[in-house]
């Protein structure tokens, strides 16, 4: 993953980017799990809202493929409806195992 | 206070509940030189901007609990925190978000997702607009106490008049002050002593208070009677002074000669007179206004005085409360006993002895004040 280029989209530096990946890797790991629950529990409100989150922060970092799974998920979470969530739910831990990995190579790398 | 002095940097609150979008602004911010306080949460945001006034503060709308419209509304109904400009962080296609953010008073929005960058740019921009209102307001305050010192220097000091016998109180309640007095060497023996309280506090006024004075200086002279000076002035005033613009004004001429003290009033408080060692009494006389009838008649008494005779000139605010609904019509009565407790004061002392007993020590006026006290 070409972190400098997107601490460069945003104006910082790279150190600081890899900073707030952590901090991404983290919360949006609570609102996967925060989604999930959602829909065991069956509070398309509460997918919703932590969908909203994952949203916003990821808009935020560049990471585009995860705020439009995010996105996909706030919509129908605010429709009341859960089709499809399971899916994009595992799309998104999946896009968030490969960022691990990522990081995980620039620490050794 | 100079920011420079103290190198203190610009504040910016920003308010979010998604730890990182806080942060990213945060690291933003910091590297540019402003100091960020963060909250994740509507009443901490209240909490923090009433504490530590911030420059500026950056609202996230969709919140939980006390959302971002919550908060702009209570922050904007609260006078310590009105001021404060927000920008609030909304999702790009969310127009009744944006519309309803301004109509609370939001003076930007930023949207969401935002780039670092773009957070960067409106903060510096609404900042140098805030700053730029605020030097209009320095300036603009700058200038009305400008206006005040000007009026101020216009008003005569004791010191100055040393055969006049008089001593004065006086105070405007705002920059532009409705209240004026004057005194007039007319002769060596004679001295005029002027009270006007014009309709209004603004720069207009300003202007006619030395409009005022100078119809003073040319017709009181010992060519005309007091009477026929103040119907001179009153006809040039109608010509000149706006709609809806007057004085109420008392005119004492004394001739300390002839020992005839004359009070002519133009719709203005009575005045009070004090016989050296007597009791207080009031002098009442109908008049119109200045400045609004061609025609205007004004009631005019004469006395026969006596060395150690006071008067007291003064304007409707020494009387007049609008909170407890008391005109000077009425009010002026209940001040007699007032009166009678300055007969062991000395004249210099005497006005501001008497607002003091009037008003207390820190209680504040409803309107302009002056209260001139003549001593025969």
């Amino acid at each position: 993953m070409d972190f400098e280029g997107l601490a460069s989209r945003l104006g910082i530096d790279k150190e600081d980017f890899l900073e707030l990946t952590e901090l991404f890797i983290t919360t949006t790991q609570s609102d996967i799990d925060k989604i999930r629950r959602g829909v065991d529990g069956n509070r398309p409100s509460d997918a919703a809202a932590a969908a909203h989150s994952i949203k916003g922060a990821a808009g935020n970092m560049g990471f585009e493929d995860m705020a439009e799974f995010a996105r996909k998920i706030e919509f129908q979470g605010k429709e009341g409806r859960f089709d499809g969530v399971d899916a994009w739910a595992d799309e998104m831990d999946a896009l968030l195992n490969r960022l691990r990995e990522s990081m995980a190579n620039e620490s050794y790398g | 206070m100079n920011r420079m002095d103290n190198i203190q940097p610009y504040s910016v609150l920003a308010v979010d509940d998604n730890l990182l979008n806080l942060t990213l602004i945060e690291k933003t911010l910091t590297k540019e030189g402003y100091k960020i306080y963060t909250a994740d949460n509507g009443p901490d945001a209240r909490k923090i901007a009433l504490e530590k006034q911030p420059d500026l503060i950056l609202l996230d709308i969709e919140m939980p609990g006390e959302n971002g419209f919550d908060v702009i509304k209570l922050l904007k109904d609260n006078l310590e925190t009105t001021a404060i400009p927000v920008l609030f962080l909304t999702g790009v296609s969310e127009v009744d978000a944006k519309l309803r953010g301004f109509e609370l008073g939001a003076v930007d929005y930023i949207t969401k997702p935002f780039h670092p960058q773009e957070v960067l740019a409106r903060v510096r921009i609404h900042l140098k607009l805030s700053i730029a209102t605020n030097s209009l307001i320095q300036a603009q305050a700058g200038k009305l106490r400008q206006v005040t010192a000007a009026q101020e220097a216009m008003l005569p000091q004791p010191k100055d008049f040393p055969h006049a016998g008089f001593s004065v109180y006086y105070k405007a309640l705002q920059e532009a002050g409705g209240d004026f007095y004057d005194i007039l060497n007319i002769s060596q023996n004679i001295t005029g002593y002027f009270v006007a309280d014009s309709s209004g506090h603004d720069i207009e006024t300003s202007y006619m208070t030395a409009s005022v004075k100078a119809l003073l200086a040319q017709n009181c002279t010992p060519v005309y009677s007091p009477v026929e000076s103040m119907k001179l002035i009153n006809d040039v005033l109608v010509e000149i002074l706006p709609p809806g613009k007057y004085l109420t004004a008392c005119y004492m001429h004394l001739n300390r000669s002839t020992m005839k003290l004359t009070i002519v009033n133009a719709g203005h408080p009575p005045v009070v007179f004090m016989p050296g060692g007597g009791e207080p009494e009031l002098i009442r006389s109908q008049g119109d206004i200045l400045g609004m009838f061609s025609d205007a008649g004004f009631g005019r008494i004469s006395l026969t005085v006596s060395p150690g005779d006071r008067f007291f000139i003064y304007s409707d605010g020494l009387v007049e409360s609008a909170e407890n609904k008391i005109t000077w019509a009425t009010g002026a009565d209940s001040l007699l006993p007032v009166f009678a407790g300055l007969k062991d004061v000395d004249r210099d002392r005497a006005p501001e002895t008497l607002i003091k007993e009037l008003f207390g020590r820190n209680a504040q006026p409803e309107d302009d004040i002056v209260l001139l006290c003549v001593e025969v």
